[in-house]
């Protein structure tokens, strides 16, 4: 009788554990299935101290649509801006397309304002594209 | 019972008739009866509780075991199924929320955000909903602008990660995928062309062509036949303007 009682209790003692696996390894998944990767602020700023402007692009719009922004996250969003608002620059004002070459130039502004203390960056962006 | 001496009631517990005194011969055995069904009682009443504490213990345990086992199963098919559940909840969010995904596509459509669209679109998984589906070509040529846009600006840059004729590849294969998607196929409802999709389609082409000819430094004329020039001439044509393999 001892015996039985005793086999239960493993039993329940191992079925026990294993929820405590079961249940981890489901919240795990259900927090990490389907869930957007945000880049977070350290890898935007090693990415801009990369000049990795471009490989920030599609993150900076993510992102906005997911709606994360802080004071950092903005300055990075600002860096990236200027640096598509530049790119468009230079392509319509070195083919003849005086009027979007004028409204990009605003938003290089634009975006430059919003920089912050990354507003250093415009000179090494408008070099890298020969941007003048 | 009667006394067998006077004929008084007599009880079965009396040892003796209380009128006359005579011994009552029934009640020794009476005793001992009462005795043993008592023994009998008290043994069988220990049994009974022994039997069904036992059962009790067993059976708790047993529940306990099929309750354990359940959940284990239960949140092991959870977890294995998490992606299929999550896809089909965000199914349904999106399917909720279309018309508020319609404006915002069509307000980024009209402003020719290609970037801009492309990212919503991903972001929210808008492929998933049957009422969106008329975006899905301008989301396609979107797509591709936006890798071509990231990759033609960094042509002619100091990069740790791709060489420019890594890049060139990249982009001839992507360009290959943009125009052939940009030609409507049979099988493509003609609502994937209309309207605004149509005009922004156009209008890609355009600025891609402006952006082709700033960094893989293309000619106009060339940008102007990009379309219909094969994958090889398409890549020489880039190479050429890039300066690559000049020696």
């Amino acid at each position: 009788m001892r015996i039985k009682t005793m086999i239960l209790n493993a039993v329940i003692g191992v079925l026990a554990f294993l929820l405590c696996l079961t249940g981890g390894f489901c919240i795990v998944e259900f927090m990490t299935s389907n869930r957007p990767y945000i880049t977070d602020e350290e890898s935007m700023l090693y990415q801009i101290e990369h000049k990795d402007y471009a490989g920030l692009i599609r993150e900076v719009h993510k992102n906005r649509v997911l709606g994360i922004t802080s004071e950092t996250y903005e300055e990075c969003y600002g860096a990236v801006d200027y640096f598509v608002a530049a790119a468009y620059y230079k392509a319509y004002s070195q083919n003849g397309r005086e009027t979007e070459a004028a409204e990009q130039a605003r938003r290089m502004e634009g975006s430059k304002v919003r920089m912050g203390e990354l507003s250093y960056l415009t000179k090494e962006i408008d070099q890298m594209l020969e941007v003048k | 019972m009667k006394c067998k001496n006077c004929g008084s009631n007599l009880n079965l517990l009396q040892s003796a008739c209380p009128y006359c005194g005579t011994v009552n011969p029934h009640f020794r055995s009476q005793r001992e009866n009462i005795d043993r069904y008592g023994k009998d009682y008290a043994r069988t009443k220990e049994e009974v509780v022994a039997k069904s504490s036992r059962f009790a213990g067993y059976s708790v345990r047993i529940t306990i075991i099929a309750l354990l086992a359940f959940l284990n199963i239960l949140f092991l098919l959870l977890g294995l199924y998490s992606w299929d559940i999550q896809y089909w909840r965000q199914e349904k969010q999106v399917e909720r929320e279309a018309d508020r995904h319609r404006a915002a596509l069509e307000e980024l459509e009209a402003n020719f955000d290609y970037i801009g669209f492309s990212v919503y679109y991903e972001t929210h998984d808008l492929y998933l909903s049957d009422s969106l589906e008329d975006f899905t070509k301008v989301q396609q040529v979107c797509s591709d602008y936006t890798f071509l846009f990231e990759n033609l600006v960094m042509l002619g840059q100091e990069d740790t990660y791709q060489t420019d004729e890594e890049r060139l590849e990249y982009i001839g294969d992507r360009l290959k995928y943009l125009y052939d998607s940009m030609e409507p196929a049979e099988y493509e409802p003609e609502s994937y062309y209309e309207g605004n999709h149509g005009r922004l389609i156009r209008q890609l082409e355009e600025d891609l062509q402006l952006l082709l000819i700033t960094y893989a430094g293309i000619t106009p004329g060339e940008a102007a036949e990009f379309a219909e020039m094969s994958d090889g001439r398409r890549q020489v044509a880039m190479e050429r303007g890039l300066g690559l393999y000049e020696d």
